[in-house]
């Protein structure tokens, strides 16, 4: 064909392409190809279920609803049904059912190498050596637990007591400083916050809306008494050292500066003492003695304290029908017992102490297992002291420890020393769901069923105001090979020929049920919650004296104060930053990979820093590196740090984010009471 | 600004109590739940993190002790006249016809970004990156979301899906689907706040609890002299935060509108 | 000069007739080409993963279509039965054939999830929402109840009619886009979405964008 030809062809070919469908067709396919590219995963539909539990990471046992599509857990939600939350959600319980998936999780049994390396082997294998290293260590062990409030602490303990030991752990929680202060003031059981009646609360130094006992709970009952369209039902007062999440919608902010609770009690004390109150109260001249120090011009001077805002506060609970003072830690944990004894003193004044809507005693929990510890001596137990000792050489270290979702590596302070307190111990044995810090220090670590796939409960977790009881079911099958550590003790006692007097986990909770009255069937079933209406009729309360003298000896830090701010959005130490909440980390927490520190003019100006200025804060403990970011919603002279970063295990969401809090606060002892208070700690500011 | 206000028999909107905000971000977590957002392993650069519901920290610009702070949390205002739709090329995103929900048709996208410029409120976020959900992290998608890739802009709906979903329900049980209960269709941050400070509803609906909030004499929107119209509504009582929605000049009264020149 | 002229002439006609064979050739080609051959190199044919028989199932089990394809209580749409909807009956085998027997040993036993599997002719993509519930027969029969006579044929409208099938049709899928050559595409959606009738009448299609994505 010759030249022409051929275009011609061409040409034809051209027009008969085009008048075809194929060019657009293929236009239009293109399009719905970019829409839907291979690599981005599809979605899998199915039916939707609302299952009813409770949320097993929040410390503050939220209930959750899990909805789960095809049988799949996709997210966790508030529910409405249950009256504790109203269907209010915390943030760590919102990201429960990611939880599931991170990569961080801890998916077949581990042994470590010698080459410190670990090598997957199977259960099998794990419970041999489980076996064989029980067996050896005999009453050599030691146990520590992260979940303070369900009763599988029953079994724990009665295994460890089976085999002879009574050294049996918590994690660092408010909890053991609140129930040594109740009991020192006589308090017969635990102490309750009943804060449905209350018409007035103080709070001195706790996050109650944030991270500080039954949050949800808490929030439920500011949500309910600060109506939108009326009139509040209750006042709100927030004294800490910093416009924190609590104080923010606090009607009323009395600062004052970190680890000057207990001070501010004994001022806020003294001064009900000089209106009169408490007269008839046993002890009260004695009591009126050591108050007597506090006066407004000492609280100036020591916290800091506004005189009008200090003087409203106490008009306000003078006024108020049922007011109620509470005390806790920024941190949440390690203020010791001072400040709370020093609250309980000013309920007592008021009177309310025991009546509705103030502290209540609540009955003690009852052991679900004969061979348990009793719920005041496991709770007495102090893990930092036992650490210190043994890394002092003045305690033999057990050969055996045992961990079940704890992480004490990443919640204490260095000087609580417990890496060296690990590193005296022959075998340790991690429970866990996550590779947390110390897991990744473990001899045999063992993937733990999370809150979602197993039998748990929550048992009236600090903070409650009257007994409760809420049962967490598996909503779905255990992930990976994940066990619940509890039928895993249960088959190793078994094997060990221990009688712990239960077969399995699901008997152990039928008998906590029964126990309290519940209907285990029934709330198996609603996933409610139970409540009793159980509680001491308490008259041997008595106003402290000696012990609350001695404590309040302890040590106050002078110069720039550090303030930890606890949120729950950014995990606990047990599950490191949930994927999720990498978002609700704000810029003024952290910067890229810093950790950012919060400070107002005034101090900045003082130390001659500016914003966005990189320094060094330093204490005797360590260092961290920070970013100063200008905040004027705190006192002068203190310096905020965010608490829950520097996480160097866990997933990408957690690590190389930040510097850890706890690296730069110690440990110290408090007078009297002899409990360790690391939330406090002055610090230094190095610049360049 | 050009074209109508568009009314509909319904007016989704929000009202936020910001005096009962504690920023505890619950709202962002189950928003992102809710509506498969990606994780990203770093979202300390708040202008490139997805943030459909955004918490600023707001100051009232004094010093200490005389300070106070709130926290506002953002959603998309859902405006009443949108600016990204009038200047999305390919009709991307449109006002709703019922219901009023700005809504976002990610395959439509281009990624011109048109309208991340034009939204006064920066509620829309650009995808820079394909979604990545690590390990098994994708076993949590939800399915009633599409996920997106690279290259679009994506904002919060309101969870408009949870209308569709009452919508269905209501018909699966013989009841009428436009006449729902307001808590049948409810945004998964206003469900999840503990202190109940979102509220939403039918603005135009007197039995729903934003109705009657809306017109409270606390009650203000943002850059509302802008006249996008929100939909979201805001509520406080101190009337330092009312001033910082607006840009006032100081001899201005809150609330005041804008003098013509 | 005049012969010249002549011959160019002539070359001219000649040229011209000639010319015009390639142009068509070529045309006809890319014509058949692009109507017919094309279409079939585009097209991925795929076999269901279990030739199931809807007539066995309707006229011997006595089964109704609602007995599988049903409106949940929420309000989403059961399309295709789960492996345990199936095990139902299905846990052994109930009849001797082979099909039967593969699939209770492949799906059943292993508990692999046949939904999973399955091909679904009419699938939308994930950005798509469809609302079984919305389109009702009771809804679409109030004007069009001339062209839907049961529930079945308004089902029809959209879904191949597999309820007469003794073995599942093949399925074709689209090598580009991934689609399946019997979905819907969004023209179809809008020639009742964006139809005022349908908007301001007895429904309530509206063409909000947000009805139809998600």
């Amino acid at each position: 064909m010759e030249r022409r030809g051929f275009l011609k062809f061409a040409l034809g070919g051209v027009v008969g392409a085009v008048a075809s469908p194929m060019i657009w067709t293929t236009l239009y396919d293109l399009a719905y190809w970019t829409q839907n590219w291979g690599w981005i995963p599809r979605l899998k539909k199915g039916d939707s279920e609302y299952i009813a539990t409770v949320s097993k990471i929040c410390p503050g046992g939220t209930p959750i609803l899990v909805r789960l599509v095809g049988g799949r857990v996709i997210r966790t939600l508030g529910n409405p049904a249950n009256d504790i939350s109203e269907g209010g959600l915390t943030p760590l319980a919102a990201s429960e059912g990611q939880l599931l998936y991170t990569e961080s999780r801890i998916k077949r049994p581990l042994l470590r190498a010698p080459d410190g390396g670990y090598r997957v082997i199977s259960w099998e294998k794990a419970e041999g050596i489980l076996k064989e290293k029980t067996r050896a260590a005999k009453e050599s062990c030691a146990f520590i637990s992260g979940d303070a409030s369900s009763s599988l602490n029953d079994l724990f303990s009665a295994f460890l007591v089976a085999n002879g030991s009574l050294d049996y752990f918590f994690m660092p929680n408010e909890q053991n400083a609140a129930e040594k202060a109740w009991e020192l003031m006589g308090g017969r059981g635990r102490v309750g916050y009943d804060l449905e009646k209350s018409d007035y609360v103080l709070s001195i130094g706790a996050n109650i809306m944030e991270s500080w006992g039954t949050v949800a709970r808490n929030r439920k009952i500011f949500k309910n008494t600060h109506p939108t369209d009326a009139e509040r039902t209750m006042t709100l007062v927030f004294a800490g050292a910093m416009q924190n999440n609590t104080a923010v919608v606090s009607d009323l902010w009395l600062p004052t500066l970190p680890g000057t609770e207990a001070i501010l009690g004994m001022g806020i004390c003294r001064e009900l003492v000089s209106r009169g109150m408490g007269k008839s109260l046993k002890g009260i001249e004695e009591f009126t003695k050591i108050v007597q120090p506090y006066t407004l011009e000492m609280l100036k001077l020591e916290c800091g304290i506004l005189p009008d805002r200090f003087h409203t506060i106490i008009e306000g609970l003078l006024q108020a029908k049922r007011p109620l003072v509470l005390a806790g830690s920024s941190m949440g944990h390690g203020g010791g017992a001072a400040p709370i004894m020093a609250a309980i003193a000013a309920n007592m004044l008021l009177g309310r102490l025991g009546q509705d809507g103030n502290m209540i005693d609540l009955p003690l929990p009852r052991k679900c297992l004969a061979l348990a510890q009793a719920y005041r001596r496991a709770h007495a137990n102090d893990l930092v002291d036992f650490s210190q000792k043994i890394a002092e050489g003045k305690k033999t270290a057990p050969k055996l420890l045992f961990l079940y979702e704890a992480n004490p590596l990443y919640a204490w302070p260095k000087n609580a020393r417990i890496q060296e307190c690990l590193d005296a111990i022959d075998y340790k044995i991690s429970f866990s769901g996550f590779w947390d810090e110390t897991s990744a220090q473990c001899d045999l670590v063992l993937p733990s069923a999370l809150g979602l796939e197993r039998f748990d409960d929550v048992y009236t977790p600090y903070g409650s105001g009257f007994e409760n009881w809420t049962l967490a079911k598996p909503v779905a099958e255990p992930r990976y090979q994940a066990r619940p550590a509890g039928e895993v003790i249960i088959a190793l006692a078994e094997e060990l020929g221990l009688n712990l007097g239960v077969s399995d986990v699901p008997s152990l909770l039928i008998s906590r049920a029964k126990d309290i009255g519940a209907d285990f069937q029934e709330y198996l079933e609603n996933g409610l919650t139970y409540r009793t209406s159980a509680r001491y009729d308490n008259d041997w309360f008595h106003l402290p004296s000696g012990i609350l003298r001695e404590a309040m000896t302890s040590k106050i830090e002078t110069g720039i104060r550090l303030l930890p701010h606890v949120v729950y959005g950014i995990g606990s130490p047990s599950t490191g930053i949930p994927p999720y909440a990498n978002r609700i980390i704000a810029d003024y927490q952290l910067k890229q990979n810093l950790t950012v520190a919060q400070m107002n003019t005034e101090t900045a100006r003082k130390l001659d820093v500016v914003h966005g200025e990189k320094v060094k804060l330093e204490t005797d403990n360590g260092s961290i590196d920070v970013v100063i970011a200008l905040f004027e919603g705190i006192m002068t002279g203190v310096v905020s740090v965010t608490a829950g970063l520097g996480h160097t295990e866990f997933d990408r969401y957690s690590i190389n984010k930040g510097d850890n809090i706890l690296n730069l606060t110690h440990v110290h002892i408090e007078a009297g009471t002899g409990l360790p208070i690391w939330s406090d700690s002055g610090v230094k500011v190095v610049k360049g | 600004m050009a074209g109508e206000i568009k009314e509909f028999e319904r007016k989704w909107g929000m009202v936020i109590d910001l005096d009962k905000c504690t920023g505890c971000g619950a709202c962002v977590m189950s928003c992102q739940a809710e509506n498969n957002v990606a994780p990203q392993d770093d979202a300390t650069n708040k202008l490139r993190a997805h943030t459909w519901l955004f918490i600023y920290r707001l100051s009232n610009g004094k010093q200490y002790p005389e300070h106070s702070t709130v926290y506002l949390p953002r959603p998309c205002m859902q405006c009443g006249k949108p600016t990204c739709v009038e200047v999305c090329p390919v009709i991307a995103t449109e006002k709703g016809e019922d219901g009023g929900i700005v809504s976002q048709v990610t395959p439509r996208c281009i990624g011109c970004r048109y309208c991340m410029a034009s939204c006064p409120y920066h509620a829309r976020y650009f995808n820079w990156f394909d979604p990545h959900w690590p390990g098994d992290l994708a076993e949590a998608l939800s399915p009633d979301v599409s996920t997106r890739p690279r290259g679009v802009v994506e904002k919060c709906t309101f969870c408009h899906h949870r209308w569709m979903l009452a919508k269905d329900k209501a018909i699966a049980n013989n009841e009428d689907p436009l006449a729902i209960a307001e808590s049948e269709y409810q945004t998964s941050c206003a469900e999840t706040c503990p202190n109940g400070a979102i509220y939403f509803g039918d603005l135009k609906n007197p039995d729903h609890k934003v109705h009657q909030l809306s017109q409270s004499p606390f009650a203000f929107r943002l850059l509302e002299r802008l006249g996008t119209e929100p939909q979201v509504y805001y509520l406080s009582k101190r009337e330092w935060v009312r001033r910082l929605g607006d840009n006032y000049l100081d001899d201005e009264k809150t609330g005041q509108p804008l003098r013509k020149l | 000069m005049e012969d010249k002229n002549q011959n160019l002439e002539n070359v001219t006609k000649k040229s011209a007739i000639l010319g015009l064979g390639p142009f068509i050739l070529g045309l006809t080609i890319a014509a058949i080409f692009g109507w017919h051959a094309f279409p079939e190199l585009m097209t991925k044919e795929l076999k269901q993963p279990v030739a199931f028989n809807h007539v066995v199932h309707i006229e011997q089990a006595g089964m109704t279509c609602e007995d599988c394809h049903y409106l949940r209580q929420d309000g989403t749409f059961s399309g295709v039965p789960t492996t345990a909807a199936c095990a139902e009956c299905h846990s052994s085998p109930i009849t001797e054939n082979q099909e039967e027997i593969r699939f209770i040993a492949e799906y059943v036993d292993k508990g692999v999830e046949i939904k999973d599997k399955w091909l679904v002719y009419q699938k939308q993509p994930d950005n798509v929402f469809f609302s079984h519930a919305a389109h009702n027969f009771e809804t679409c029969t109030q004007c069009h109840d001339y062209l839907y006579e049961t529930p079945q044929d308004l089902c029809n409208a959209c879904h191949l009619d597999v309820a007469s099938t003794t073995t599942p049709p093949v399925y074709k899928e689209n090598r580009l886009s991934g689609y399946s050559k019997n979905t819907m595409m969004m023209p179809t959606c809008e020639a009742c979405h964006a139809n005022p009738e349908h908007y301001d009448g007895i429904t309530r299609a509206t063409n909000a964008c947000a009805v139809c994505h998600k």
